[in-house]
């Protein structure tokens, strides 16, 4: 694996010289909140930011997607492809948790029996630069508690580590390497590692929230009708903060959309969250309540993926926790399992 | 309960931005012939005036 | 306040005692630093975990909406002489009330369905507002010492003053203390500076066209969809909301704008004379969307018109539901 060091104040004209030959999405302060967007000429990209405040799945799973359009004609309906295709963009700053939340989407975008086109073309044509998490972000970030690790390269194809006076930067994967040419020639020695093995040791140490989330599969197996369902729902909005801010989430629902003779079928953003989830044409709704759908939104996470692909499909990022405006929180929920 | 709801529409509509003369509203009779064409006319001319709606227009 | 949690968690528990109400919506301490989150008590020793402080947001009469529409959908299957009826407790500030008046004037349900602990209220703090006075780091600690937040966040510890940390639709409101209510918690709580509630709208009004469209349209892009506004709103009761509808489709549920602002601006526009000014749609929103811009001048233009403040007594109806003959029509086309 390449490594290389450069000097602090350097990264930003880095990511300005990757900017003039490909597409950079970056995390840019935008009023009051962070968020990625394409650099364009005079944005300032953040090189210290807690994470961003919407999770960087947009890039490969948009909210929404033009997946075909098509027009009336006299002799019958003419179909045409959705987006153009992708060009190759950088993702850069993507925290390890999201980071890591591609590994977790790939395996069902990416898999043995279904692949998506959508995604993955996206997903093979941009490069993800990641940003360790020196000291984690927020009280609420519990990464370690699901497989990851606030230095982890899991998922990012190059990973900097912020070492006080430098960044390292290891170039892990052959994407990652076509971007070596703009970081200069300042070879990592093993000093660098030392420090960075520090600094990792050092910023698991500071992960504060921990959770059994491992060891709740089992009892979710078998607590399908538990009681406790009744008991964390109630003053759920039912609104889709969690599930659209979250690294992971990625239910979608198809419209069609029409204007005179054209139109063009889409697939959105949906949240288990919305009453409307899994509404049948017939009317009929087999999750009837709030409680099934907060149901469905744990053993998804904690059950339903674990049985498919044997991971469990949260990073631990901490924006659900966070941002829920009821304050549910799911490092209590999954306690509270763990006790059942 | 009609004019209430246009009267707070009409100035809602202003209020964010959204050409008032889009926006109108009258009082027509069906005995009104005429008046209905005097109506007709008007708006149309306002609305002329104003050229191609681009404001909440969505484009497929 | 010590002393008003020490009253509020009796009273909640001689009601559920007494078997007054069947549910007691309230407030508890929340799992983040600074935050209060809604609770659903039924047992009367649970009546210890409630609070009542300036970290409470949301308008708890939304929940009471639910609760009650929810049993009485449920007892829509049990035989008509073995009904039951369920009473509902709440905790409730001055926009709280509010809500509940609009909720027994639109006929959502009867006054004796519900038990009403008044309580007076001096604002709740904003989190947005308290995250930007921290320069946006992480709350790791905080607490309330008289009229200071003391906060601990990454790189160290601060002193807020309470007042700048205030949600805007508190430090102007007119009603922080309950329109109506069965019990009354504490003190009248001293008035807030209502006089300056259109200062903000007035300023708004005077900008050009184009720059109010600017401001609309860019306020409404920050929109994810997540309808946590709507959910929040105790006045967005609707079985199902027009954006759910497929036959017809009124709007696109997807990321265009202009289906964005549709949304936005058919929700804004459905709260004249029912906008409370509680501020939770502005509270829960995940990404800042200056809501209460808009929702303020419909109040405004609602005083103006019709001289209605929106639930502020149960014998002042709904503006929209009735008409005097002197109603301006100054907007009508004449040509």
């Amino acid at each position: 694996m390449e490594k290389r060091l450069i000097k602090k104040d350097a990264l930003t004209g880095i990511i300005g010289k990757i900017a003039v030959d490909t597409t950079v999405y970056a995390p840019v302060k935008v009023e009051d909140n962070v968020l990625f967007k394409v650099l364009e000429k005079g944005d300032e990209p953040l090189v210290t930011f807690a994470n961003s405040k919407n999770a960087p799945k947009n890039f490969f799973f948009p909210r929404s997607e033009v997946m075909l359009r098509y027009t009336r004609t006299t002799k019958g309906m003419e179909f045409s492809g959705g987006e153009k295709e992708a060009g190759e963009a950088v993702l850069f700053g993507v925290r390890p948790c999201d980071a890591r939340s591609f590994v977790l989407l790939d395996m069902l975008f990416d898999q043995e029996k279904y692949k998506d086109p959508y995604y993955i073309d996206k997903r093979q044509k941009t490069t993800i630069v990641s940003l360790a998490c020196a000291h984690p972000p927020y009280a609420t970030c519990f990464c370690t508690s699901v497989d990851g690790h606030p230095v982890s390269s899991a998922g990012a194809d190059v990973l900097l580590v912020d070492l006080g006076d430098q960044y390292l930067a290891e170039f892990i994967t052959a994407k990652g390497e076509k971007l070596l040419k703009y970081f200069g020639d300042a070879k990592a020695d093993a000093a660098a590692d030392q420090k960075k093995e520090a600094i990792a040791a050092q910023a698991e140490k500071e992960i504060k929230s921990h959770i059994p989330a491992k060891a709740i599969k089992p009892i979710l197996d078998v607590n399908f009708e538990h009681p406790f369902w009744n008991t964390i729902y109630q003053k759920c909005l039912a609104c889709g903060t969690c599930t659209f801010l979250c690294p992971t989430c990625h239910c979608f629902d198809i419209t069609d959309e029409m204007k005179y003779g054209d139109g063009r079928r889409l697939r959105n953003w949906d949240s288990c969250m919305f009453p409307m989830f899994t509404k049948e044409t017939s009317g009929h709704n087999p999750r009837t309540s709030q409680k099934e759908r907060w149901r469905q939104r744990t053993m998804h996470k904690f059950k339903y993926y674990v049985d498919n692909f044997n991971a469990i499909s949260c990073v631990g990022c901490g924006r659900c926790v966070m941002y829920c405006p009821v304050n549910i929180d799911i490092r209590k929920i999954v306690e509270d399992i763990s006790k059942l | 309960m009609a004019r209430r709801k246009f009267a707070t529409l009409k100035r809602f509509l202003d209020y964010i931005g959204l050409e008032g003369d889009r926006t109108i509203f009258t009082w027509i009779s069906a005995s009104e012939g005429e008046r209905f064409a005097n109506v007709i006319k008007g708006v149309t001319a306002k609305v002329r005036a104003l050229g191609p709606a681009t404001k909440l227009v969505k484009k497929l | 306040m010590e002393n008003i949690d020490k009253k509020l968690r009796e009273e909640a528990k001689r009601l559920l005692e007494e078997k007054k109400v069947d549910v007691l919506i309230g407030y508890e301490t929340g799992t983040l630093p600074l935050t209060a989150t809604p609770c659903f008590i039924t047992n009367p020793e649970d009546a210890e975990k409630l609070v009542w402080n300036a970290f409470c947001t949301q308008n708890l009469a939304k929940f009471v909406h639910d609760l009650i529409s929810q049993h009485r959908e449920s007892q829509k299957r049990v035989k008509p002489e073995d009904r039951k009826k369920k009473v509902v407790g709440v905790v409730a500030r001055g926009c709280t009330t509010r809500s509940i008046v609009l909720h027994l004037q639109e006929r959502q349900y009867a006054r004796d369905e519900i038990v009403i602990i008044g309580v007076p209220c001096t604002g709740y703090v904003d989190r947005k507002r308290l995250s930007a006075l921290v320069g946006g780091e992480d709350i790791r600690e905080g607490a309330r010492e008289g009229d200071q937040l003391v906060v601990k966040t990454a790189v160290g510890e601060k002193r807020i003053p309470l007042k700048d940390a205030l949600a805007a639709n508190c430090l102007t409101c007119r009603f922080n203390n309950p329109i109506m209510s069965d019990v009354m918690i504490g003190e009248q709580a001293p008035p807030m500076s209502p006089d300056q509630e259109y200062v903000e709208i007035e300023a708004f009004e005077n900008l050009p066209t184009e720059e109010r469209w600017a401001y609309f349209t860019k306020e409404m892009n920050k929109c994810i969809r997540c309808y946590a506004c709507r959910q929040a709103c105790p006045s967005c009761y609707c079985k199902t909301c027009f954006v759910e509808q497929s036959q017809p489709q009124w709007v696109g549920l997807g990321e265009d704008a202009t289906d964005t602002q549709v949304f936005q601006l058919m929700r804004l526009f459905h709260m004249v004379g029912r906008c409370v000014d509680c501020g939770s749609c502005v509270s829960v929103c995940p990404m800042g969307v200056d809501l209460r811009k808009f929702l303020k001048k419909i109040d405004k233009d609602c005083f103006e018109l019709f001289e209605n403040r929106a639930g502020s007594s149960m014998e002042d109806a709904p503006p929209l539901s009735r008409a005097k003959e002197h109603d301006k029509e100054d907007f009508v086309f004449n040509p």
